[in-house]
């Protein structure tokens, strides 16, 4: 492979991804780590496996952009920049009629609204409450007796979803409890938890605006149950092949961008 | 094996007078120019020129009351206003924004505004988002909060606020105060709260003739009709109902065990079950901190000056220390076993001092007390079982007394 | 160098206000605080020095027992200070009447330390009733007549308005300070502020003019990174403002309880001095607990705002304060109709650095786009700052 690389590594609190551009922005490899503890040594293990994949060295690379909550604490970047505005990026890449990015995470949940050139437009944080994130949905998962990589798929099996109305997670669980007590399907309170997450970012679209097209990402967007759920919208909701390596895919073409300058 | 719910004869009038009272806004104006209005501001003054009065505030606890004050609370939500504001306001300017999903359709556009902050700070903020939002002229009535006692010279401001009051209301509606109308409408004020404090009297005795939603129902004429005549005559067929109740010992909860004081709003939108969660138990709640904020009387003399003192004294604005007297005096006249409080998210000014509050009290009569979380609107504030696994304790603890 | 040495002993009492206060300030009497509305020149006359009380970083725990969670951390971090025997120090406190929560807090406080002295000022809500000012300056009268009472002083004429001569140079030189943008960087500038609201004002005074002196013509920050205009309550801490500064960002105006609203408008050292003291209170830019018939605080702020030549505006809300919720929607509006950019941060009792971080990165960098844009708007759960961890 000749001619230099561009690196974008995103350091979240859960996971740490990376991702390995060409200077045509073609993606020559991409990898996702357990962050453990703290993020840093993760960061160093999945740069090192993904040059690995594409068989290159951090000498082939040109310029690296580090984002995600961990950013601020790792050296060996050239640049960094938030993962809103990475997140903008590769979804404007990726559709270019994107208009609005759904993002939820482990920890938290982000609502962007992007212009027809890419440029952030708005933007909207959830990172102080459970309600929303992933860990809203680990919480219901183990209340229910389920791994939470199966949650989704329980939910589509739903045809009458039960209601959950609090906006807290700890009382949502109770509630959750509740309905499992007095006999609900799972299948229907696991559909009830994803309107209730649904209705959650929702809520964070509310201020910023949701215009079509949207897409989902994030490690959550794995999750099809989310997607349908929030399509209760009314509006059809994109999610990428790979979801959940945005925010490393935009670090990415940052790095082409001003490396190539 | 539920406990049913001893309905009174008068329901019947009190629901059609407040249907009354709300078509009579959006009907029957006849040219009248429409007020919306802070429960303690001085609304004789108003009443005296012929200005229909409308409250947001009991509106806001009818949608809570009907359960339909969340989806009002999201459209202000997505407005911009956060979710921690008082949930009347919010619950009132989704009704404002979208009268679509509102009760009503919500209530008249007004014509004028009045806000009196003798209650809370809020209704200021909350009556200047309505007052942009309509473009109509706002009078904010300034009652100084009273730390100790209560000063002269604060007096004075409150009176000569009242004569501004007048001369803003004359300049908006071209109507003239009438000053023996005003007379005439404190006297039915007075008479009014006169009722009202007999049928809180009335509760003293044992068993209780009623239980606390139904003070929280009937209040609602003492709020929205104050100084009108039917309201007179509604309360005193109430009174004249209550007091037969207790002739023939008739009691709200059959089984009476104990005997409760409720501080704060009630929670509108579990009204009769969360009482009835306590009735199962024997416990009756005879008497309440809340209703009690309307049995100020205009004292007797000069017009102005009565009527200044009367709102500028208000309960709610007022020390906790003076608070937590009354709330004594109230547990020892009502014989009272244990105390509940809510502590209410939407209210500061009637939540924020309860845990001290609470331990004086308790230091001061022996009597027990239980703090609860919740919301007087919204739902979503409020935990089931949380509330129940407190209530539980709390009667198992009376129980063991 | 005395410079370097003067603004280390303002930057040390920031970081620490009220540890060693009795022990720097020795036979000095301090009168605790919160509110820019309280008369500060009416403490002074009396022999006391007032002191700002502001939060602190640490858990809440102890004032759990007093105050429920819905209420704002200034309330509830002061609270836990002064439960933690923090403002042992303090001869009184004073509240004044602005708020719901400042309400109930000085009978909170009351209730919960009983020899402690707590005075009261209930300023009128109002401002431009025909009686507000008539109102406020017999308020100032009852709050004079209490504090010579209980300290043993009396308040003359003369020393009062001396007091006012004290506080209005501090005003002059608080102004000069946050006008010329160039000499100090920002983190300097909001620290040695911070320090004249917990330090005796004859302290204050002749260090802030030396530094003026020293800093004149000297070129302390960038020129050319976005600027934001600081719209908000009570900023106890510097390191917002230190992070806008590494983020490569620069303030060029405040609204702030803390900043521009503390030296905004000097009192007529002609007029009879509690007629004086009752006119700057009710014409200076409003506080959102205040009511004015004339929507000053809006009218007053657009124009600020334009006159800054910021490209956007930060908001630090508190969470859980009613009074900036409520003005928030309206403002917000406002900026968004001057076109420019505005990002709303809610601060609580901790602070969350890599939330806060990403927020004005990402708003920075927005920014730095053409055009102003917006930021994040209301939203459903915030952010917590305080003093760092």
């Amino acid at each position: 492979m000749a001619g230099p690389c561009y690196l974008g590594i995103d350091i979240g609190s859960l996971t740490v991804k990376a991702v390995l551009l060409d200077v045509d922005r073609r993606v020559l490899a991409r990898s996702v780590l357990p962050a453990g503890y703290g993020g840093q040594e993760a960061a160093a293990s999945v740069v090192a496996q993904t040059l690995a994949q594409a068989r290159l060295s951090m000498a082939d690379v040109a310029y690296s952009v580090v984002t995600g909550y961990g950013r601020v604490r790792f050296n060996a970047a050239d640049e960094e920049v938030s993962e809103i505005s990475c997140d903008a990026r590769a979804v404007s890449h990726l559709y270019p009629s994107a208009r609005t990015v759904i993002d939820i995470g482990g920890q938290d949940s982000k609502v962007i609204r992007v212009d027809a050139s890419g440029r952030v437009v708005d933007f909207a944080m959830n990172d102080k409450c459970a309600a929303g994130t992933g860990r809203f949905l680990e919480v219901m998962a183990a209340a229910l007796g389920v791994p939470v990589a199966t949650l989704g798929d329980l939910a589509l099996m739903s045809e009458h979803p039960v209601e959950i109305s609090s906006t807290c997670t700890v009382f949502a669980e109770s509630e959750v409890i509740s309905h499992i007590a007095r006999g609900a399907a799972r299948e229907d309170v696991a559909a009830g938890v994803h309107r209730a997450i649904a209705a959650r970012v929702l809520g964070l679209t509310a201020r910023v605006g949701l215009e079509p097209q949207v897409v989902l990402v994030g490690g959550v967007a794995l999750n099809k149950g989310v997607a349908t759920a929030l399509q209760q919208c009314g509006q059809a909701i994109t999610v990428p092949e790979d979801p959940q390596v945005m925010g490393a895919l935009g670090a990415a073409l940052f790095a082409v961008h001003n490396g190539g300058r | 094996m539920g406990i049913r719910y001893r309905k009174l004869r008068t329901a019947g009038e009190l629901q059609r007078l407040m249907r009354a009272h709300y078509l009579e806004g959006q009907y029957l104006r006849f040219g009248r120019p429409v007020a919306w209005v802070t429960s303690g501001a001085p609304v004789e003054i108003l009443r005296a020129m012929g200005i229909l009065a409308v409250y947001p505030e009991n509106y806001g606890a009818l949608c809570g009351a009907r359960r339909c004050a969340v989806p009002l609370c999201r459209q202000s939500e997505a407005a911009g206003y956060s979710p921690d504001l008082c949930s009347y306001a919010r619950t009132s300017l989704g009704a404002v924004f979208d009268p679509r999903q509102a009760p009503m359709g919500g209530l008249p556009r007004p014509n004028l505004l009045l806000a009196c902050n003798n209650i809370c700070g809020t209704v200021i903020k909350w009556y200047e988002a309505i007052g942009e939002h309509y473009g109509v002229p706002l009078f904010v009535f300034d009652a100084p909060f009273i730390h100790d006692e209560v000063q002269p010279h604060a007096l004075d401001y409150v009176e000569q606020q009242l004569r501004e009051l007048v001369h803003f209301v004359e300049t908006a509606t071209h109507r003239r105060l009438r000053w023996q109308r005003l007379e005439e409408v404190v006297r039915l004020s007075n008479d009014t709260v006169s009722l009202w404090g007999e049928i809180r009297t009335l509760c003293q005795a044992r068993p209780p003739p009623l239980n606390v939603p139904d003070l929280f129902v009937n209040m609602a004429p003492i709020v929205v009709l104050r100084g009108t005549r039917s309201a007179v005559h509604f309360y005193k067929h109430l009174r004249d109902e209550v007091a037969q109740r207790v002739r023939e010992g008739v009691g709200a909860v059959p089984e009476e065990r104990h005997r409760l004081l409720w501080d704060n709003i009630p929670l509108w939108h579990r009204l009769y079950r969360f009482y009835n969660d306590f009735a199962q138990h024997g416990a009756c709640f005879v008497v309440d901190t809340y209703t009690g904020a309307w049995s100020q009387a205009v004292p007797a003399g000069d017009v102005l000056g009565g009527l200044a003192f009367a709102y500028a004294t208000v309960m709610l604005n007022r020390s906790l220390q003076y608070r937590v007297e009354e709330m004594v005096k109230l547990v020892l006249e009502y014989n009272v076993d244990g105390f509940v409080m809510h502590n209410n998210r939407s209210c500061k000014p009637y939540s924020l001092g309860q845990y001290a509050i609470k331990r004086q009290v308790a230091a001061r009569t022996g009597v027990p007390g239980l703090v609860i979380e919740a919301d007087m609107c919204d739902t979503r504030s409020f935990a089931l079982e949380a509330v129940n696994t407190r209530v539980e304790a709390f009667v198992e603890m009376l129980a063991a007394r | 160098m005395p410079k370097a040495a003067a603004l280390q002993e303002c930057l040390d009492l920031v970081s620490a206000p009220y540890r060693d206060w009795q022990a720097q300030y020795p036979g000095r009497r301090a009168i605790g605080y919160f509110c820019t509305y309280a008369p500060l020149e009416l403490l002074h006359a009396t022999g006391l020095v007032p002191v700002r009380l502001m939060q602190s970083a640490g858990p809440v725990a102890l004032a759990n027992a007093h105050l429920p969670s819905f209420c704002c951390a200034l309330a509830r971090a002061t609270t836990e200070r002064m439960l933690s025997e923090e403002f042992a120090f303090l001869q009184g406190v004073l509240f004044v009447h602005t708020c719901d929560t400042m309400q109930c807090l000085a009978d909170v406080w009351r209730m919960a330390s009983p020899q402690l002295r707590v005075y009261t000022f209930s300023a009128p809500t109002v401002l431009d009733h025909a009686e507000s000012k008539a109102y406020c300056v017999a308020e100032l009268h009852r709050l004079a007549c209490a504090l010579e009472r209980d300290y043993g002083a009396s308040i003359s004429s003369e020393a009062l308005r001396d007091s006012i001569r004290l506080y209005n140079e501090q005003r002059r030189l608080l102004s000069e300070l946050h006008g010329q943008r160039r000499q100090l960087s920002d983190t300097d500038r909001w620290s040695l502020t911070l320090a004249g609201m917990l330090m005796p004002v004859e302290d204050h005074n002749p260090l802030l003019r030396a530094l003026l002196d020293a800093a004149a013509g000297v070129l302390a920050d960038r020129d050319d990174g976005p600027s934001v205009y600081l719209v908000g309550a009570v900023l106890d801490d510097p390191a917002i403002v230190q992070l806008i500064a590494e983020l490569g960002g620069r303030v060029v105006g405040d609204d702030l309880c803390t900043g521009r609203r503390y030296f905004d408008v000097l009192v007529d050292e002609e007029a009879e001095p509690y007629a004086a003291l009752a006119e700057r209170a009710l014409q200076r830019q409003p506080c959102p607990s205040k009511h004015s018939q004339r929507d000053e605080r809006r009218l007053r702020l657009s124009r600020a705002i334009r006159d800054s030549g910021a490209q956007g505006v930060i908001f630090l809300l508190p969470k859980f304060c009613e009074p900036h919720a409520f003005d928030y929607v309206t403002l917000s509006n406002m900026v968004e109709k001057l076109g420019l950019g505005q990002l709303l941060i809610e601060t609580d009792v901790t602070l969350p650095r890599e939330a806060l971080r990403t927020r004005l990165q990402a708003f920075l960098e927005m920014l730095c786009q053409k055009d102003g844009v917006s930021g994040e708007r209301r939203q459903l759960s915030g952010l917590r700052a305080g003093k760092s961890d």
